[in-house]
């Protein structure tokens, strides 16, 4: 495939790449995160069900609320009780700073995991009481409240820390008796599991991705060949061999449409072209005659003595073919220029009955030569059009009947409108045309056999640049006759409204 | 040698006619197809030549149709230069093809070459005894020496010479050596036989009483 960088292709891809590592990016994004705060409630949960646990035990233990007062030293481990008792009073007032605290009774948790530290504290006031750290009293520590508390208890918060750079979660409650609990922890597990699932979800990411974008690019191609080969099909015809058709598979999809469409289009321009070529042949094929006679003449009077009166003779002839083909070569300009320019002609409003009488009166000597008569019937047929090419077309058809008329005979004009058409028609009592040649009369380049005539430089174009004109013109051209009865030509062209 | 000319076009009908009058054969004419089938298959022409583009029967239809029943050696003309043009005319039956414009010689040297095809003839030049024609140049000679004939003197020894051996009648040289235009009478024709023998010998041509003459190959 050479489709350049920015083709369709690529272009897809792309695009199909962006997207999908923007969906996939969000989506583990979204896991991760989804499971990040899943463990964090299982660690709220865990500390949580701790603190209850130490609330239990600062009830009942010596100092603690409802336990006996402590002085004294801090004791060792033989408290049976695995968990910190931390020491208050009920009701009694904060002990002052620094003066008689009770001992804090250390345990290490039970349930010590290795790699994650516990730690907890206690506030009955403004100032922390006791801190437990890795399940061993680390000091006792005077640290303020790390923030100010609501008036009301509420349910227990949560929040991240960083204590000696590791990452720890701690969930505070206000218990009764103004006491305020905090239990936390270090995240080592969670934090490890996390980074395994960044990883997973990275390298599963990394390979869907990879999977889909070619896939995706796998799909693009297969979708675009069709398009390829309508394209390839498609050139192959217009560089010239306008005879073939893209073959079409599937007519209903919207490439078959479009194969379809382009298919037309050529039919269309082969049949243009072939036209063309025959016109030209044609054409070239009329001129030869008269160059044939010219040739051949001339050839034969000069291979030897001729006497002037054969010299005339053939200078004669020679002028003939010469007319001849002058007028072919007018005629074929005009139907060149016509071809041209359908759509260029000068429009303006016309009608045809004036343009009708002025031909009548042009032709009228011509037609007094041959005994012929006029009859004109002649009502307003307004139309827009180019008044030289209608009255050629005019011209053209009343010329032919005067010349197809026998002595003494009447052509009939009329012009008028009729369903919203204009007409002109001119009816002959001619000999009349054979029934197979109607079809044709208006061909380029065709001749009855029976209107052959030669000696005006006949080439079978009047007509056919008639209908030419009338087509330029919206219109067309029309004969009905029978042989014996004469014939009756029309025109027709789109009545001109207002 | 008697021919056909079939062609539409007055003016060229005229030329091609006059021409081949002023080389020596009898031409008759034709201005359409039906009339060209017509008067070929009334008459036995040594050749026809025929154009295409012909009112009421085209050339290749009378071409098809005269080889019904006749083996005449038919050269068409054509204006249009088309190949299939050439190959319809040639497979219905014509012999050669000749496009417009043309020029008279070439006509003329195809022409020859036809009717020497057609009489069986090898080459231009054709020896009996001490005679020798060429038919090309239109002359005769004796033991090499030019031979002063008349016009018609020439087609009639061409034409007992083509068809040397064999009995030529009376009736086939009056078809073959006149055009329906022609208005000689035929005593004429023992006066041309009798001139030929004064001028190439007596026995050269021999008389078959009420049958007709015959060169003896």
């Amino acid at each position: 495939m050479n489709l350049v960088p920015h083709s369709i292709r690529w272009r897809m891809q792309l695009w199909h790449g962006a997207l999908l590592a923007l969906v996939l990016a969000g989506f583990a994004i979204t896991a991760w995160r989804l499971q990040w705060a899943d463990d964090m409630r299982q660690v709220d949960i865990e500390l949580q069900q701790q603190m209850q646990a130490m609330l239990g035990m600062m009830h009942g233990a010596p100092g603690g609320p409802g336990g006996p007062d402590r002085d004294g030293p801090p004791r060792g481990r033989d408290n049976e009780n695995p968990f910190l008792p931390p020491l208050f009073g009920d009701d009694r007032p904060p002990p002052p700073r620094g003066a008689g605290r009770a001992g804090i009774e250390l345990r290490e948790w039970a349930d010590e995991e290795p790699g994650v530290s516990r730690y907890f504290k206690v506030w009955s006031g403004p100032e922390l009481n006791v801190e437990q750290f890795g399940g061993r009293l680390s000091a006792k520590v005077t640290a303020p409240l790390p923030y100010e508390l609501p008036e009301r208890d509420l349910t227990p918060m949560h929040r991240m820390s960083l204590i000696d750079g590791r990452i720890t979660r701690e969930v505070i409650e206000v218990a009764q008796r103004g006491l305020i609990l905090l239990a936390g922890r270090t995240l080592e597990p969670e934090l490890e599991g996390s980074r395994m699932l960044a990883w997973k979800l990275s390298g599963l990411g990394a390979g869907v991705w990879l999977l889909a974008f070619f896939g995706g690019g796998w799909l693009t191609k297969k979708a675009l060949r069709p398009v390829r080969n309508i394209s390839s099909a498609a050139t192959r015809i217009a560089s010239g061999h306008l005879d073939e058709r893209i073959n079409v598979e599937e007519a209903e999809s919207e490439l078959g449409q479009l194969a379809s469409v382009l298919n037309d289009t050529f039919e269309r321009l082969h049949h243009s072209f072939e036209q063309q070529a025959q016109f030209t042949a044609d054409a070239a094929h009329e001129l030869r005659t008269p160059l044939s006679v010219l040739l051949s003449q001339t050839q034969l009077a000069l291979s030897r003595e001729r006497t002037p009166e054969e010299y005339r003779t053939t200078l004669e002839a020679c002028q003939r073919s010469a007319k001849r083909m002058h007028t072919l070569v007018e005629s074929l300009l005009e139907l060149a220029k016509l071809d041209a320019a359908a759509n260029a002609a000068k429009h303006g409003p016309l009608d045809l009955a004036t343009i009708s009488r002025d031909v009548i009166e042009q032709l009228q000597p011509l037609a007094d030569e041959q005994l012929i008569t006029f009859s004109a019937d002649l009502w307003p047929a307004a139309v827009k059009g180019d008044e030289g090419q209608l009255a050629q077309v005019i011209t053209n058809v009343v010329s032919n009947a005067v010349h197809h008329s026998p002595e003494g005979a009447t052509i009939q004009i009329a012009t008028g409108t009729h369903e919203g058409e204009a007409f002109v028609r001119v009816t002959d009592q001619g000999p009349g045309i054979a029934e197979e040649h109607l079809p044709h009369l208006f061909d380029r380049f065709y001749r009855a056999e029976a209107s052959r005539n030669r000696n005006t430089g006949g080439a079978g174009l009047g007509l056919a640049i008639c209908q030419t004109i009338a087509k330029a013109h919206g219109g067309r051209m029309l004969v009905e006759s029978e042989v014996g009865k004469g014939s009756t030509f029309s025109l027709r062209v789109p009545e001109k409204k207002d | 040698m008697r021919l056909l000319v079939v062609e539409d076009e007055p003016d060229l009908l005229a030329t091609v006619a006059q021409a081949l009058r002023e080389q020596g054969y009898a031409v008759d004419t034709a201005s359409d197809g039906e009339e060209g089938l017509f008067k070929a298959r009334e008459c036995e022409y040594d050749a026809v030549v025929l154009d295409v583009m012909l009112p009421v029967m085209n050339g290749f239809d009378v071409v098809k149709k005269l080889r019904e029943t006749r083996k005449t050696p038919v050269l068409m003309l054509t204006a249009r230069g088309r190949i299939n043009d050439r190959i319809t005319g040639l497979d219905a039956g014509a012999d050669d093809y000749l496009p417009k414009p043309f020029d008279l010689n070439e006509l003329f040297a195809r022409l020859r070459a036809l009717i020497r095809r057609s009489t069986g003839d090898a080459s231009n030049t054709i020896s009996v005894k001490d005679v020798i024609i060429d038919v090309a140049a239109r002359t005769v000679k004796q033991n090499g020496v030019l031979v002063d004939l008349t016009a018609r003197e020439y087609t009639l020894l061409e034409h007992l010479i083509l068809h040397r051996g064999k009995l030529v009648t009376r009736t086939e040289l009056y078809d073959h050596l006149f055009d329906e235009n022609d208005t000689s009478l035929s005593n004429l024709l023992d006066v041309h036989v009798s001139n030929l023998r004064k001028k190439l010998g007596h026995d050269f041509i021999t008389t078959r009483r009420g049958h007709g003459y015959c060169i003896e190959a």
